[in-house]
C-alpha cells in the first residue's frame, strides 16, 4: 500500500540519509508537557530495546544512527517530530548494514514506546534537570518570561522549552498510554527525507509503516495565533552582569507567505549581520551589546527584538531600537542596506541546500503550510521594496517590553 | 573510508594553502588560521581575542560590511592555540579572497577604535559570566593552570581588557601573525580552473599582505594551579559541577596527538557514558540522570580533561568520577570495555563520514589539523586496526600521574548552615 504522505527524495550529495516522521497535534499546555516527556522516554528506550544501554548500543551498532525526538511548535500546532539520520549504506560497504536493516531498526525504536514506571520517572528527572539548568541562563529565562507574559490569558500557548514542569511531574503511565492511543496515533502523519536509493527506502517505509494517518491531510490552513493586546512593560532583577531586553511588537493579522518573506527581509535589515541597523547603532556606536537579534515569529503575529546589554545602557538602546523601527515606518530606508539584506537572504537559501537541517525544515514547511510552495521564495525576496518594509513596520505595535537585569 | 581530495601548496614565505574539494556543494568556504591563540604568550591576557575582534576595523570602517555587500558571511574565533578568520559565499571568489587577506593582513588599530571595542568585549565576557557553567569551567582551569593565560578566560579579565591599547595590539600582531604560522584553506566544489585560480590569487595575496619576517618563538611553559576541590557560591538553582584532570603524561600515540586525544575520550566514555556499568550504578543511586560532557584537550601550555554534569548530590558524583577514572580499564568489566571499543570504531567511521556534510566544520577541522601536522583519515585507519590491549596500554600511559580537581556550586542548605 502506498501512503500519500511518504515522500523520500534522492540524496545527491550527503554521506548520510535523513528520514523525518512527523505527527501534527493541536498545541495545548497538556500536549506540550506530555509530548516532551514521551519524546525523552522514546529517546532513552523502547519496547524493542528496553534500557538506555541497549538502545544506545543498537544505534551505535548501526554506525551511530542518530535519533532525535522532539515536539516542535508552529503557531497553534505542535509537530511531534522523529528525525533520524544514518550513514548511507554505500559509504560503509558492510553487507549487514542495509536499508532494510536500518528501516526495521527505525520502526523498532519509534513505533512501540516502552511505558514503564522506572523509565518514566527517570526521564522526568532528566528533562526537569535540563530545564532547571536551561532557565539558569538569563537569556533563556528572559525568553520564557516574555512568552508567559505575552500569553498570560492563553495558557495553552504560554509554555516554552519542555512545557509546564508541574504538569510533567503529574503525568502517569496510564495517562501516557491513553494519550498515545487516543491523541497521538490518530493525528495526521508525514514521512519525508532523502536517501541515495530513495525508491527502495520509500518501498520499505510503506511496508513497515502501514497506517491510515499517513493518508490524512497533513497541511493546516490556519496556524497563526493573533497577538493579544497587552501594551505592557515588565522588569525583573536577578543581579546579572548583563541585562536582557526583549521588545515584542505585535501585528493584527496573520501573515500569508508573501508577508512572512517581507518579515524575513525586515529582520535581516534590522539585525541580520554586522551591517544591519541595530548592530551598527546599538553594538558599534553605543557599545552596549555583544549580540542583538530581530526575529519574526509569523505564526505568533510577533516581531521580537532581543539583546544582551550593558545594564547601564538599556534605556538608550531601547530608544535606538524603537527609533530605527519608527524610521522604517516613516519610509526612511537605507537602500544599500536593503539590497545587502536581500542578497544575504538569497545566499542563505542557496547555502541552506548544503545543510541537512535546513533542507528538512523546508520540506516540513512545504507540507505543513498550504501556501508554502505556491510562491517562488527567491523571486519574492528579490522584489521586496522599501514600501513593503514601510508597511510592515507601520503594522507593528509595541505590545510587550521586558527587561531582566 | 572516503577521504576528500586535497590540493596543497607551500610558498617560500612559509605560508601554506590547501583546497579541499566537496563536489555538488554550493557553499564556498575560505579561511586563514594562525598558529597563535589565547593561551600563548602575550603580555596582556585576552590580546589574541581582542586582536581577532579588532582586525575587522579598517580605515573606512568595519570590513564585515564589504563581505556582506558581496552576500558573504564572515566570522572569526580564538581558541587556546589558534585564531581563525573565515568567510562563506556562493560567488565573487576573487573579491572574497582579497577581502579575507586584507582582513588578516592589514592591521588598523587606533586609540579610538580600541576604546570602542572594549565595552563590546566586556559585554561578551559578561554574557558568559552570567552562565553557571562559566564559573565552574573558570574555576577548573585556574585550579589546573593557575593564573597563566591558559588558566583564565579566552577573552582575558575585565582588568586586562581595559589595559589593552593600539600599541600593545600591534606588538602582539607583529610577533605572531607570521606567514610561517599561517595556513589558508578553501573548501567547496571548485573546478580545475578555479583551483588553479585560487592558488594563483593566494600566492599573490600572501606575498602582498604577509611580509612580516619575524622569528617564530616557541614557548611551551606549563604552569600549575593548586588543584583543589572547590565549592563556589551560587546565586541561583543550578546544580552544575565539573571535574578537571591535568594530564602530566599526555603525549603522541603513533606520532599523533589527535589520536592520543581520541583514545582518551573513548576510554573516558567507556567508563562514564550512559552505556557504562558505572552510569547504571549512578542511576540506581539517583545520583545522575543526564549524561556527563567529557572533553579531552591538548595545548602547548598544558593538557587536560574536563567533565561536566548536573546533580543535586554533586559531591558524591565527583567522588565517584574520581574513583572511576583513577583505575585502569584492565580492572573493569573487560567484556564491556572491549565491546565499547568495537562500537566506538564504528562511531568514528560515522563521525568521519558525517564531517564531510558540513563544509564549515570540515574546513575548520582540516585547517587545525594541517597546522598541527595531523591527519584525521590516517588516524581513523590507525584506530580501526588497533587491538584492545594496545589501546588500554596507551590509555594507562596517558593517564599516568594525572592530577584531579573539582568545582561545584553550593546549595541553599549549605549556605544557611
Amino acid at each position: 500500500m502506498l501512503n500519500r504522505n511518504v515522500k523520500i527524495q534522492k540524496n545527491q550529495k550527503f554521506t548520510t540519509a535523513t528520514i523525518g516522521c512527523f505527527l501534527r497535534l493541536p498545541l495545548t499546555q497538556r500536549n506540550l508537557a506530555i509530548t516532551s516527556l514521551l519524546a525523552r522516554m522514546q529517546m532513552n528506550a523502547s519496547k524493542a530495546y528496553p534500557s538506555i544501554p541497549l538502545q544506545q548500543r543498537a544505534l551505535s551498532e548501526a554506525y551511530d544512527m542518530q535519533v532525535e525526538i522532539v515536539p516542535q511548535l508552529f503557531g497553534n500546532a505542535l509537530i511531534y517530530s522523529y528525525i533520524i539520520n544514518f550513514i548511507e549504506p554505500r559509504v560503509v560497504l558492510d553487507p549487514d548494514y542495509t536499508y532494510a536493516e536500518i528501516i526495521t531498526k527505525i520502526r523498532e525504536v519509534i513505533s512501540v514506546p516502552l511505558l514503564d514506571e522506572d523509565l518514566m520517572n527517570f526521564s522526568k528527572a532528566q528533562i526537569l534537570t535540563s530545564y532547571q539548568e536551561l532557565i539558569e541562563e538569563p537569556s533563556n529565562y528572559a525568553l520564557d518570561r516574555f512568552f508567559k507574559i505575552w500569553y498570560k490569558d492563553q495558557p495553552d500557548y504560554a509554555d516554552n522549552f519542555i512545557g509546564s514542569p508541574e504538569m510533567i511531574k503529574d503525568i502517569s503511565v496510564g495517562a501516557l498510554d491513553k494519550f498515545i492511543d487516543k491523541d497521538l496515533r490518530v493525528q495526521p502523519g508525514l514521512m519525508i527525507g532523502w536517501a541515495h536509493d530513495n525508491q527502495l527506502v520509500t518501498d520499505l517505509l510503506n511496508h513497515e509503516f502501514r497506517s491510515k494517518i499517513l493518508e490524512k491531510d497533513f497541511a493546516k490552513q490556519q496556524l497563526s495565533i493573533p497577538a493579544p493586546i497587552l501594551e505592557t512593560r515588565d522588569e525583573e532583577e536577578q543581579g546579572n552582569l548583563q541585562a536582557q531586553l526583549l521588545l515584542g511588537y505585535g501585528y493584527h493579522q496573520g501573515l500569508k507567505i508573501d508577508g512572512q518573506i517581507i518579515g524575513s527581509v525586515f529582520s535581516q535589515y534590522l539585525a541580520g549581520d554586522q551591517s544591519s541597523k541595530l548592530f551598527t547603532e546599538v553594538r558599534e556606536k553605543l557599545g552596549a551589546a555583544y549580540d542583538i537579534e530581530a526575529n519574526n515569529y509569523a505564526n505568533n503575529c510577533l516581531f521580537l527584538v532581543s539583546a544582551g546589554l550593558d545594564p547601564e545602557k538599556v534605556k538608550p538602546a531601547e530608544q535606538i531600537i524603537k527609533a530605527e523601527i519608527q524610521k522604517i515606518a516613516e519610509g526612511q530606508i537605507d537602500l544599500d542596506l536593503l539590497k545587502k539584506a536581500k542578497k544575504s537572504l538569497l545566499n542563505t537559501r542557496l547555502i541552506g541546500q548544503d545543510q541537512e537541517g535546513w533542507q528538512l525544515a523546508q520540506m516540513l514547511r512545504s507540507n505543513l503550510f498550504t501556501d508554502y510552495d505556491l510562491v517562488d521564495h527567491d523571486q519574492k525576496i528579490k522584489t521586496v521594496t522599501p514600501t513593503m518594509l514601510k508597511r510592515f513596520a507601520q503594522n507593528l505595535f509595541l505590545n510587550e517590553s521586558y527587561v531582566l537585569k | 573510508m572516503i577521504a576528500p581530495k586535497i590540493i596543497k601548496r607551500k610558498y617560500p614565505s612559509g605560508f601554506e594553502a590547501e583546497i579541499l574539494l566537496r563536489p555538488h556543494f554550493k557553499q564556498h568556504f575560505f579561511g586563514i588560521i594562525i598558529d597563535f591563540g589565547s593561551s600563548d604568550p602575550q603580555k596582556l591576557a585576552g590580546s589574541a581575542h581582542f586582536l581577532e575582534h579588532k582586525l575587522f576595523a579598517k580605515k573606512e570602517g568595519d570590513l564585515s560590511q564589504a563581505f556582506e555587500k558581496l552576500g558573504a558571511d564572515v566570522n572569526a574565533f580564538t581558541s587556546f592555540n589558534e585564531t581563525m578568520f573565515y568567510c562563506s559565499g556562493v560567488d565573487q571568489m576573487p573579491k572574497l579572497l582579497e577581502l579575507l587577506f586584507r582582513l588578516v593582513g592589514e592591521p588598523y588599530f587606533t586609540k579610538q577604535n580600541v576604546a570602542n571595542e572594549q565595552p563590546i568585549i566586556q559585554q561578551e565576557l559578561a554574557m558568559y559570566q552570567d552562565e553557571p557553567n562559566w564559573a565552574i569551567n573558570n574555576a577548573l582551569m585556574t585550579e589546573m593552570f593557575g593564573n597563566s593565560n591558559l588558566g583564565i578566560d579566552v577573552a582575558g579579565t575585565a582588568k586586562s581588557i581595559k589595559a589593552i591599547n593600539a600599541q600593545s595590539l600591534l606588538a602582539v600582531y607583529r610577533e605572531n601573525y607570521l606567514p610561517s604560522k599561517m595556513h589558508f584553506i578553501a573548501c567547496g566544489d571548485f573546478s580545475a580552473y578555479q583551483q588553479k585560480n585560487i592558488l594563483q590569487i593566494v600566492g599573490k595575496l600572501q606575498k602582498k599582505y604577509f611580509t612580516n619576517d619575524g622569528q617564530v618563538k616557541l614557548d611551551h611553559k606549563q604552569e600549575k594551579g593548586q588543584l583543589r576541590d572547590l565549592t563556589l557560591p551560587s546565586q541561583g538553582q543550578s546544580n552544575v559541577f565539573g571535574v578537571g584532570i591535568r594530564l602530566k603524561n599526555f603525549k603522541k600515540v603513533l606520532a599523533s596527538l589527535d589520536l592520543a586525544q581520541i583514545l582518551l575520550e573513548i576510554m573516558l566514555e567507556s567508563k562514564l557514558s550512559v552505556m557504562s556499568p558505572w552510569f547504571a550504578r549512578m542511576k540506581e543511586r539517583q545520583l545522575l540522570s543526564n549524561p556527563l560532557q567529557i572533553s579531552v584537550n591538548y595545548t602547548r601550555q598544558g593538557n587536560f580533561v574536563t567533565i561536566f554534569g548536573t546533580s543535586s548530590k554533586s559531591e558524591e558524583v565527583i567522588d565517584a568520577i574520581k574513583a572511576e577514572v583513577q583505575h585502569s580499564l584492565k580492572t573493569d568489566d573487560l567484556a564491556f570495555a572491549k565491546r565499547f571499543l568495537a562500537l566506538q570504531k564504528k562511531e568514528w567511521l560515522a563521525q568521519n563520514a558525517r564531517s564531510l556534510n558540513n563544509l564549515s566544520y570540515l574546513a575548520v577541522e582540516t585547517a587545525e589539523e594541517s597546522l598541527d601536522g595531523e591527519d584525521s583519515f590516517a588516524n581513523f585507519n590507525k584506530l580501526q586496526t588497533m587491538g584492545f590491549e594496545q589501546y588500554v596500554d596507551y590509555c594507562d600511559d596517558l593517564m599516568r600521574g594525572a592530577e584531579i580537581c573539582s568545582a561545584r556550586l553550593s546549595r541553599k542548605e549549605e549556605d544557611e548552615a
